[in-house]
């Protein structure tokens, strides 16, 4: 080899360690909340058209309804999409990631994101939560183009420009991280978006009277992903607002999201403050005035599933795979419900959700506080 | 288009393969394209005005060249016809025609700066307006004085004028320094390849890991409502490590730039925080605007009339010392008042020229009564004790100058030197809590001052001519060196202030 050709092949070689040591820097400076991105890594982790209902949203989602439970007392598949405070603007294209990978009876969108001030939609890492997590696909571009400022496109292609400040928590980096792996090698997801906190609130019932929004930005937001559905030719919507442990100072806004919904065919469910239908006992079954504990879930979970039973047509006509499947998540969800119900009544207060089921909870309870 | 923006980094890459892959010819051209495409981008309106002064200025240096022409072939043809006295009412004449050309030029786009800066007009002040009106200023001066051949080809001028990397902050360049440079062909070379990435990198290494981090701190202990002493001060030395990093730092980014185009572009910044004098800190800081100043303003009212014949006035009176530097003293003054004016519109920029104008006249007046105190002090001046003691008194009096920098208005400027006086709390200097309420993290703050431990680290190094790190990277070999431009680029990248989230801040010369 040539002097010329022999150092040609070295500067090349060094672009190339520059290029990998930069990507993994890029990756490790990823930092994001860790139920969020467990929650979306493990619904590609799911085995192709076998969910039969699908929950795509906010937290409420997460902290509120057990797939598994779900399963084991009205037998349906279904997966809690959902992410910590996701704006509304992140629907359509949550919906088109489902729609890529299943084929669900029915889907379920919390209006949480639609009730907020417009500036809900600007908190840039909630959307990004979202967008760095997916894989690259012409969905995502779009998200990208249409929902971002242009000045932060090349963000998406170098992560590291939007997370570099992450260097002052190191920790989240390499929890993140982590979690990305471990849901990259994992069997699939056993707690199917499920995530809660083993704590009661007693103080829910005095919380705040809540105002709520119904602006253009939403109704247009909402309007698009109304007709998104319609597009993709899905009979069966159900536009839902959880239980919350605070009332609405104004609820009549929540009128406007009904009419559209139900002009466009939909069905809608507004249960914000139905603690008696529901069953829920404010004071013990909420873990904060949005969410509800391990207690709550279990009652919802009953209610809901019962009212989607009777309200929706689903296929339930799983392969034994699936119900084999099933039937072991399930189980090991439990496990961790049981401990999680547990630290309640012990009055420890720890964070429970898919990576739970890999990591072996601490001894002493403040090295996993919340 | 802001230099360290992610469009510009692909501007940049664009401009580099367009300037050097089609071939060494017609590369002033191609330079020229590219300079034109970025002020495009940064400043559409910006064009408009440097198309204008460009021509303008072309056109009048050629009308003053042909007049110097003119007069030494008529003077030439004529020799033995005319009259001495003749010869010289025509030298005399040619003379004012060409002042009168000069001077209706300077004025014209000197007007249209003023009109921009201090005209109140709520346009947008376009994009280094006030770095290329000097610049052609000076060439049309040079060409007046016989200095410089003037440009036969507008373009070439264009070029000269609008040179991308020292448009939106400087340097100042004179014509005879940078444009033989321009238009000079070459191949692309490893070495500026190196050392413009070493400048790019350093400068950002400034701005975003210190200067952008500081912009907080700045805002917040300047814009307090319940504004101490202790804050003023705190203010005022933040500023002091921003503005440098700040101004510095976009400095070493277009240096950096030019060079890997294969052009040494005048260094701006000489360790000004280790000047002895505040004369000598001006001869370190912003050093292309005091050369700017001193060859077109201070020299020519050096040699005044004025102030030859009050400076022999004086010394008729037997006031030696006085003679020798009032005058200059007084010129000098002179000067920083037009630096101060130059700077903005409000009467803190007048305070401001004029407090350092001041300061140099009374300490070049009282020379002899403190170089006599000194001795007697034994405060020799090799002494470090006593090139600490003037380092660090010349620093106090470059952050006093400060003051008026931060200053909304002049008032405020006095007020915050009476708030220094009354309500200083050395306790709120070494508060924790203080520092966390503007905003940024302890991180940020060890971010800042690992930053400006390296900054101080390299100047210290610099101002006593060591280079061990240039040494041990030039004996390893390049491979090294790719290395180290690597790792200085994940510092930049990880610990810097920027990106979505961030407060982006421009450069602040930008706005001069």
């Amino acid at each position: 080899m040539s002097q010329k050709k022999k150092k040609r092949f070295v500067w090349i070689r060094f672009a190339i360690v520059c290029l990998l040591v930069l990507m993994v820097v890029s990756r490790l400076s990823m930092a994001s909340d860790l139920t969020s991105l467990v929650n979306t890594k493990g619904f590609y982790r799911e085995p192709e058209n076998t969910l039969d209902v699908c929950f795509v949203g906010p937290s409420e989602f997460y902290a509120n309804f057990s797939p598994t439970k779900a399963w084991e007392e009205f037998g349906f598949t279904s997966y809690s999409l959902a992410l910590a405070g996701i704006p509304a603007s992140m629907h359509k294209s949550m919906l088109k990631e489902v729609m890529k990978r299943q084929d669900p009876s029915l889907v379920v969108f919390e209006i949480n994101g639609y009730i907020q001030r417009d500036t809900y939609y600007e908190r840039k890492e909630k959307i990004r939560s979202w967008l760095d997590t997916i894989p690259w696909s012409e969905n995502k571009i779009e998200a990208i183009r249409d929902l971002t400022p242009p000045e932060e496109w090349y963000t998406f292609l170098f992560p590291l420009a939007a997370y570099h400040n992450n260097w002052q928590d190191p920790g989240i980096c390499f929890a993140s991280e982590a979690v990305r792996l471990n849901m990259l090698t994992a069997e699939g997801s056993f707690m199917k978006g499920y995530s809660t906190c083993s704590q009661a609130d007693p103080a829910v019932p005095d919380a705040k009277i809540k105002k709520i929004y119904f602006t253009d930005k939403s109704r247009s937001y909402l309007q698009d992903l109304l007709d998104t559905c319609h597009d993709m030719g899905l009979t069966q919507v159900l536009f839902i607002r959880c239980p919350h442990g605070r009332a609405f100072k104004n609820p009549e806004v929540l009128e406007d999201i009904q009419t559209m919904v139900e002009d466009a065919g939909y069905s809608y469910l507004n249960l914000n403050e139905s603690y008696d239908e529901l069953g829920l006992d404010r004071t013990r079954d909420f873990y904060n005035a949005d969410h509800l504990n391990v207690l709550g879930m279990k009652k919802f979970t009953a209610w809901l599933g019962q009212y989607i039973t009777d309200h929706f047509d689903l296929r339930r006509n799983y392969s034994q795979e699936t119900t084999d499947y099933w039937n072991m998540c399930a189980g090991k969800t439990d496990t961790i419900l049981d401990e999680c119900e547990k630290d309640l009544k012990n009055g420890i207060s720890r964070w429970y959700f898919e990576s739970s089921a890999y990591i072996k909870m601490p001894e002493n309870p403040s090295d996993w506080d919340v | 288009m802001r230099f360290l923006s992610f469009p510009f980094w692909v501007f940049f890459l664009i401009a580099v393969l367009f300037y050097y892959l089609p071939g060494k010819k017609g590369q002033w051209i191609r330079l020229l394209i590219v300079s034109l495409l970025f002020d495009l981008l940064s400043c559409r309106e910006n064009i408009v005005f440097l198309l204008l002064a460009s021509f303008l200025v072309w056109f009048s240096a050629r009308q003053i060249r042909k007049n110097q022409e003119k007069e030494v072939r008529l003077v030439r043809e004529n020799k033995g016809v005319w009259e001495k006295d003749e010869r010289k009412q025509f030298k005399k004449s040619m003379e004012k025609k060409r002042k009168l050309l000069l001077s209706l030029t300077l004025v014209l786009i000197f007007g249209i700066l003023a009109f921009f800066k201090y005209g109140g007009s709520g346009l947008l002040l376009p994009l280094g307006i006030s770095f290329y009106t000097f610049q052609a200023a000076g060439y049309l001066i040079d060409v007046y004085w016989e200095k410089v051949t003037p440009e036969e080809n507008p373009f070439r001028l264009l070029l000269f004028l609008s040179f991308f990397p020292q448009i939106i902050q400087g340097p100042i360049a004179f014509y005879s320094d940078l444009a033989g440079q321009l238009y000079q062909e070459r191949s692309f070379s490893g070495e500026d390849f190196y050392e413009g990435m070493r400048r790019i990198l350093w400068g950002a290494f400034k701005k975003l890991v210190i200067a952008d981090r500081l912009v907080k701190l700045v805002t917040f202990a300047s814009g307090a409502e319940e504004r101490t002493g202790s804050l003023v001060v705190i203010g005022v030395l933040a500023y002091a490590v921003q503005l440098y990093t700040d101004f510095s730092g976009g400095i070493d980014i277009a240096a950096g730039i030019g060079r890997i185009f294969g052009i040494r572009m005048a260094e701006n910044f000489r360790q000004p925080y280790f000047s002895r004098s505040l004369a000598e800190y001006w001869h370190r800081w912003h050093i292309t605007l005091g050369n700017w100043v001193r060859t077109y303003v201070f020299y020519p009212l050096s040699i005044s009339s004025f102030s030859l014949r009050s400076g022999k006035w004086l010394k008729k009176k037997n006031l030696v010392h006085l003679s020798r530097v009032l005058p200059t003293g007084v010129c000098s003054l002179v000067t920083f008042l037009i630096i101060g004016i130059w700077h903005g519109r409000g009467s803190q920029y007048l305070l401001f020229g004029l407090f350092n104008g001041l300061v140099i006249l009374l300490s070049e007046l009282i020379a002899p009564v403190r170089e006599k105190a000194a001795k007697n002090l034994g405060l020799l001046k090799e002494r470090k004790r006593t090139v600490l003691l003037s380092v660090v008194f010349t620093f106090l009096l470059v952050a006093a100058g400060y003051y008026f920098d931060l200053a909304k208005s002049g008032t405020e400027a006095l007020q915050m030197f009476v708030l220094t006086c009354r309500d200083f709390r050395p306790g709120q200097i070494f508060s924790p809590d203080l520092y966390l309420e503007a905003g940024l993290y302890a991180a940020d703050y060890a971010a800042i001052l690992v930053g400006m431990a390296v900054v101080f680290v390299d100047s210290y190094l610099k101002e006593n001519k060591k280079y061990p790190l240039t040494a041990f990277l030039e004996k390893k070999g390049s491979v090294w060196k790719g290395t180290f431009l690597f790792v200085v680029l994940l510092v930049v990248l990880i610990f810097g202030y920027y990106g979505p989230g961030m407060d982006p801040a421009g450069f602040v010369y930008m706005q001069f």
